[in-house]
């Protein structure tokens, strides 16, 4: 087991310096550079001779973007190494510490997002399961279809809209932290997590069905039933338990999903998190903050996906790592 | 069953001779045993025929300012209403039909050439060749898509072509795993050995034993994939990041001024929203079936 898990994050190593490389690569082939934003705010004219130009090279040179790009990887693979993912050009505030301070705004609507899913998808696939192809089993799966069908971006608008079309209440778009009033904070963050969390359920509602029905076949199902099992010790016991090992597998695929999609949510909902720092700083040609998002959530979703290969195990005897 | 019985009956009785016979029986077949992938198919029929015929079937031009009243609701010179540049609504989705169909279709020819290349040249080669690209692959799957995409965008600017590559350039590196696999298994059989053995060269061996049959899956991924590259575009346009305004994308039709005015003119925000989704809707049940038909292992692998 431990040897399989440092083979996996051995594996992780070249990939993660691949995906540093090309985002270097990529940021830097954006046009516009930050230095002739930068001169422009300050009212210097940009790429305009003599003094100008002086003060330039000056600015490239203390934002460490004077030499080669091979340079500038080697150094930047270096500070991370070190934990170390350099300042905001703009604000010169430390990386991390502006992920840090977004990232949990990201990460609580991405919790609710699952519980949400959860609560729904688990109880929907299973009762469309047992009552397949009865009415039942059609409308769910209609639904459950619509929700795929659906764009996340049409969800959350139409979320905003209705309310205030049928009860005049607005969903709020003042941002107030946890600390400073916990109801009004999960009131703001319920309606993006909803849009997340109703994406998600669908996808997952039809993957446990179709679990479940193949489950429902298994020997060991009639075994149970034989034996004189209640109906629903069956299903709850020896049905969905098996069935839930491929879910946790789209569950934890999802995980992507969900932060591609919090670029959209945080728009519509404007909120404070990693989605809207991704854009904003992609706007402003913010470097340094791009390439820590962009490596950091690629980080995350290795290492999610190690846990989701890891908890087969664990879920399922059966399966050995290796 | 009776009615397929009946024209299988038919068929060999003649009366659906030739080819068109075969296609028109399967597809009878196909709409009785589908009928939600029938439905799809018929959307995806409705889409390209709009999309090529947009200039006969729009009843004005989609750019143009003032054809009707600002913010006009749904009548009978403007079925879908008017947007608050006076344009007119129906006329504008049509064209967006035009912008969907373009996207799904560029992206699709952009990916599925170069990844099954690469895709059989990894699994036929194997080596360090096939090493570093996995790790390429593993590389881009690792970065979400959307924060991935926008990264491109920005970097080749906006625009439809522009958005159809920068779609296209991830998927095309990610899109070669499935393609490996499918030629993985098929390179150790038999009748590759048999063709390298009479001496043809890697090119034919990779081009005419390999490819052909692999067919079945490459054609399962690109029938699910078109609704993938329709939402995506959307998602770009609507971000501001995709097709800009005044160019009718649904995407962008969603955004800022169908936002701004959903409470006076919902319909300016009805018509794209539930041509997307239908949209799409028809796209998932087409890839589904199509999956479901050629390969009855991997259904509800999604």
């Amino acid at each position: 087991m431990s040897t399989y898990i440092i083979r996996r994050l051995l594996a992780m190593i070249p990939t993660w310096l691949i995906i540093i490389f090309t985002v270097i690569a990529l940021v830097r082939l954006m046009p516009g550079s930050v230095v002739d934003i930068l001169l422009q705010e300050q009212g210097g004219q940009g790429q305009l001779g003599g003094r100008a130009n002086v003060e330039r090279n000056e600015l490239l040179k203390r934002m460490g973007l004077d030499v080669p790009i091979p340079i500038q990887y080697l150094r930047y693979v270096g500070g991370v190494v070190q934990g170390d993912f350099g300042r905001s050009l703009w604000s010169q505030e430390p990386v991390t510490r502006l992920i840090a301070q977004r990232m949990p705004v990201t990460a609580e609507v991405a919790v609710l997002a699952f519980t949400t899913a959860v609560i729904i998808a688990i109880p929907v696939g299973v009762l469309s399961a047992i009552r397949r192809d009865q009415g039942t089993d059609y409308l769910l799966r209609g639904i459950t279809v619509a929700g795929i069908s659906v764009p996340g971006f049409a969800i959350g608008t139409a979320i905003i809209l209705f309310p205030q079309l049928w009860w005049g209440w607005g969903v709020s778009f003042n941002y107030v932290t946890l600390t400073e009033d916990p109801l009004a904070h999960l009131k703001i963050l319920i309606p993006p997590a909803l849009v997340l969390g109703i994406q998600l359920s669908a996808s997952s509602a039809r993957l446990t069905r179709t679990m479940m029905l193949e489950v429902l076949q298994q020997d060991y199902i009639r075994t149970a039933r034989a034996k004189g099992l209640i109906e629903s010790t069956v299903i709850m016991k020896h049905g969905l338990k098996n069935a839930l090992i491929p879910v946790v597998t789209v569950f934890g695929g999802q995980i992507e999903g969900l932060l591609g999609g919090s670029v959209i949510t945080e728009t519509i909902f404007a909120l404070p998190g990693l989605g809207r720092l991704m854009v904003n700083s992609i706007n402003t040609r913010d470097y340094p903050v791009v390439q820590g998002i962009v490596v950091m959530t690629a980080m995350f979703l290795m290492m999610m996906n190690l846990l989701v290969d890891l908890s087969y195990g664990w879920l399922d005897p059966r399966i050995r790592l290796r | 069953m009776a009615i397929g019985i009946q024209i299988e009956h038919d068929v060999r009785r003649g009366i659906f001779s030739g080819t068109a016979g075969k296609v028109l029986r399967k597809a009878t077949q196909f709409a009785r045993r589908k009928p939600l992938g029938a439905f799809g198919a018929v959307v995806l029929i409705v889409l390209t025929v709009v999309g090529v015929f947009a200039d006969v079937i729009a009843p004005y031009d989609p750019l143009k300012q003032m054809v009707g009243p600002q913010l006009g609701s749904p009548s009978t010179a403007h079925w879908l209403g008017t947007d608050n540049f006076g344009r007119d609504m129906f006329s504008r989705i049509v064209f967006g039909a035009r912008i969907s169909l373009l996207v799904a279709v560029g992206c699709t020819v952009l990916v599925i050439i170069p990844s099954t290349i690469l895709g059989i040249a990894c699994a036929y080669f194997k080596g360090w060749f096939d090493m570093v690209f996995q790790r390429v692959v593993d590389a881009v799957q690792a970065v979400p898509g959307l924060i991935l995409l926008i990264t491109i965008v920005s970097v080749l600017g906006g625009g439809m072509w522009n958005v159809i590559i920068a779609l296209s350039l991830p998927r095309m590196i990610t899109s070669t795993r499935l393609k490996r696999s499918a030629a993985l298994q098929v390179s150790s059989q038999d009748y590759i050995l048999a063709a390298q053995a009479s001496g043809a060269s890697n090119w034919r061996v990779m081009m005419q034993h390999v490819l052909p049959n692999i067919i079945a899956p490459i054609i399962i991924v690109i029938s699910l994939s078109f609704g993938g590259y329709i939402l995506a575009e959307a998602s770009l346009s609507f971000l501001g990041y995709g097709i800009a305004p005044p160019a009718p994308s649904w995407g962008n039709m969603m955004a800022l001024d169908a936002r701004r005015f959903m409470l006076t003119a919902p319909h300016m925000f009805w018509a794209p929203t539930i041509a997307l989704s239908l949209v799409i809707f028809g796209m998932n049940m087409f890839g589904d079936a199509v999956r479901d038909v050629l390969d009855p292992r991997l259904r509800g692998s999604r």
